[in-house]
């Protein structure tokens, strides 16, 4: 009798790419399915996802910059807050969709071959829609209320490239941990609340009154939390007019994608074990 | 890698697959952390030793009972799982029909699903563009197309399901009881739909609980045991020897059970097979028909009178024939056939009773009335009637 290996096929440490070719198409089906199940078919839809971040910007103005008075030494808080908000909640919801994605299909997967990958894919690739819209309607009047912004703003794109990529690689790994232990998906509902307030959406670290005591305290807070160079730097082009500096454009470029890479050779490592666990 | 294969075949050596099945239902990433106790598991074979050759354009079934690995054996060949042993290759495309419909979404309408199960088997848009009116058609689903498939019937998803998988052109087809639950009709063009693609050259693996089903789509068949192939031959061999085992299973328990010889004799199946080869409940008229019957005798029986006689609904006689001194076995599945070479009925609903008597007529051994229901279709209407009677015309 030959050795007793449950080997599934296809195991090298990197992701293979190959086997995305022929699939494009499916890719899109899959994003499309995703778009119509979530805004419902209607453009009422997208525009209730921008409904969201807008009131959550008026609520967040009120109490901290007209009536406390904390976000007096940020310049055009609103729109300081609405960025954060726009870059945060793209992040949060493919995260949180595309880590229960896996599961939501147990179905197809346990039924048809086809590269496991695309479901998270899609989850979190959907997602960008109401992110671009966001950004669309966001650009125009930043460019309005600070003027030197015209010149920054292209890097907005490599840096939500980034994002993209940091999402899409939790959340693969996440969708593969959530098809084992299928409390991931809840427990990650708990973990964003705080992880929100720790990430500089309603506040700048820079802007800390007592940063400037606890240097290492803000260094922890923007290199410990994977999304905070990505809030920083989507904020810097896109209202601040400034470039972040290299450590911080070092880790959007390369954190987001090493984790990409991850979460893909995870998806297709088990995909044997997703099959049998479903 | 052994030799590469052509496309549409199927190799396969000494496959096996193994399940760790957890015991502990702890799924909770919570409770596995608090409670530290590693999962305790047990290890399932649900294949073992399988090996496997299709070529293309070949039919095989894949018949056995529950559990015994069938569905498992096509997830391989499908590429859904690995096999934990063993090589398995698979040429070309695979058009897995693991299950009808996979992939459809509720709120979504027909015509919306066919897309999306079309992506899914990777189909183009183009490709779909042109062959919707066809994939509606097939399905006969035209009135329904712009219908949420929720409000669908289960024979309703089947039949498109089905259609969409047809028309993957795949070259390699695999069918796990999908056509159960479509109605007579539908299954009819599917038989037809399934003949056309293996007379093209394409490969099919079929899993069926159903055996008329089996021997009328496959060529040949194997027999999985707890995820052993037990036989493997001729569809219609490895059918009866499905139903032997079962039946040596059935009594053996009940023998157990109940002490030897509390049944002496029994007419355990009676089966007509047309002039296909294939065991049915319908023929047309004039097709030779054979009938089998199947008797298991616990202490054998020695010039027995086995008697086949024909009612029509009503339960009125037309006819029957009596063979003598039959030997049976003892404990053993014996099997009798009685040939026509085609049956004198014209058009109706017919019963089979089967009688067995000892060879002086004192007991009746065996008793089994309307054994088999079968349905006998008329090629002309010219005549009428349950018996053609012939005779010939001559006109003024
Ligand atoms: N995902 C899985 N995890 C653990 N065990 C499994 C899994 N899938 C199948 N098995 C086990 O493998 C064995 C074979 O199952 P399989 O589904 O292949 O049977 P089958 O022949 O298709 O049965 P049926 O006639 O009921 O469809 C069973 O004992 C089953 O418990
Ligand atoms: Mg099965």
């Amino acid at each position: 009798m030959a050795v007793e290996a449950v080997a599934p096929r296809g195991t090298p440490l990197l992701p293979s790419f190959t086997r995305l070719s022929g699939y494009r198409e499916l890719l899109w089906t899959l994003i499309r399915r995703e778009i119509r199940v979530r805004y419902k078919g209607s453009a009422l839809g997208l525009v209730w996802s921008l409904v969201y971040p807008l009131s959550m910007m008026l609520v967040y103005t009120l109490l901290f910059s007209v009536l406390w008075k904390a976000a007096r030494n940020i310049p055009h808080y609103p729109l300081f807050v609405l960025v954060g908000l726009a870059t945060w909640g793209f992040f949060q919801a493919s995260v949180q969709l595309g880590s229960g994605s896996l599961l939501a299909n147990a179905d197809l997967i346990k039924k048809v071959w086809f590269p496991r990958e695309l479901i998270p894919a899609a989850s979190v690739l959907a997602q960008t829609t109401s992110a671009l819209v966001m950004f669309a309607i966001l650009i125009p009047i930043n460019i309005a209320f600070v003027p030197e912004t015209a010149r920054t703003v292209p890097l907005v794109i490599p840096f939500f490239a980034g994002l993209l990529c940091l999402a899409l690689g939790l959340a693969w790994l996440l969708s593969v941990a959530n098809v084992f232990y299928r409390d991931v998906e809840h427990l990650l509902a708990v973990i964003f609340l705080p992880w929100f307030f720790l990430t500089p959406i309603l506040y700048g670290l820079d802007q800390l009154p007592a940063g400037s005591a606890h240097p290492w305290l803000i260094d922890i807070l923007r290199y410990g939390n994977p999304v905070t160079p990505y809030v920083e730097g989507i904020r810097a082009v896109l209202l601040q007019a400034t470039v972040p500096g290299p450590g911080v454009l070092l880790y959007i470029f390369l954190v987001g994608p090493g984790l990409a890479v991850l979460g893909l050779s995870v998806v297709q490592r088990n995909e044997d074990s997703l099959a049998v666990e479903l | 890698m052994g030799v590469a294969v052509a496309d549409g075949e199927i190799r396969g050596r000494g496959i096996g697959r193994l399940f760790k099945i957890r015991l502990s239902q702890s799924r909770s990433l919570k409770e596995t952390i608090l409670r530290r106790d590693l999962p305790q598991t047990r290890e399932l074979w649900a294949l073992r030793d399988v090996d496997l050759d299709v070529h293309p354009g070949e039919a095989l079934g894949i018949v056995g009972q529950n559990g015994s690995g069938k569905s498992t054996l096509l997830k391989l060949i499908a590429g859904i799982f690995a096999p934990s042993l063993g090589e398995l290759e698979v040429g070309g495309r695979v058009g897995s029909l693991i299950e009808i419909g996979a992939g459809f979404h509720p709120d979504f309408t027909g015509v919306e699903n066919v897309y999306l199960n079309a992506a899914i088997y990777g189909l183009k848009r183009r490709y779909v563009d042109e062959h919707l009116d066809e994939i509606i058609g097939f399905a006969e689903l035209e009135d329904f197309a712009d219908v949420p498939v929720r409000t669908y019937s289960s024979g309703m998803y089947m039949r498109l399901g089905f259609s969409v998988a047809m028309h993957v052109n795949p070259d390699v087809l695999l069918l796990d009881e999908v056509l159960a639950v479509g109605d007579e009709a539908f299954q009819q063009k599917c038989f037809g739909r399934i003949a056309d693609f293996k007379r093209a050259g394409g490969t099919i693996v079929f899993v069926s609980h159903d055996p008329s089903a089996v021997e009328r789509v496959c060529d040949r068949a194997v027999l999985l045991e707890h995820g052993r192939v037990v036989e493997e031959g001729a569809a219609v061999e490895v059918v009866s020897a499905y139903h032997r085992r079962l039946v040596n299973r059935a009594t053996d328990t009940a023998a157990r059970k109940d002490g030897a010889g509390s049944e002496l004799l029994r007419v355990h199946e009676v089966r007509a097979i047309a002039g296909d080869g294939t065991a049915r409940d319908r023929v047309t008229e004039g097709e030779p028909v054979t009938i089998e019957v199947w008797l298991y005798a616990e202490e054998g029986a020695e010039g027995a009178r086995v008697t086949v006689g024909f009612r029509d609904t009503a339960g009125q006689p037309l006819g029957s024939q009596t063979v003598e001194g039959v030997r049976l076995r003892p404990a053993r599945l014996e099997l009798l056939r009685l040939r026509f070479p085609g049956l004198p009925m014209r058009e109706g609903r017919f019963f089979v009773d089967v009688i067995v008597n000892s060879e002086d007529l004192d007991a009746e051994l065996a008793r089994d009335e309307r054994a088999l229901e079968l349905s006998v279709f008329s090629r002309d209407s010219a005549g009428s009637g349950p018996i053609r009677l012939g005779g010939s015309w001559e006109l003024p």
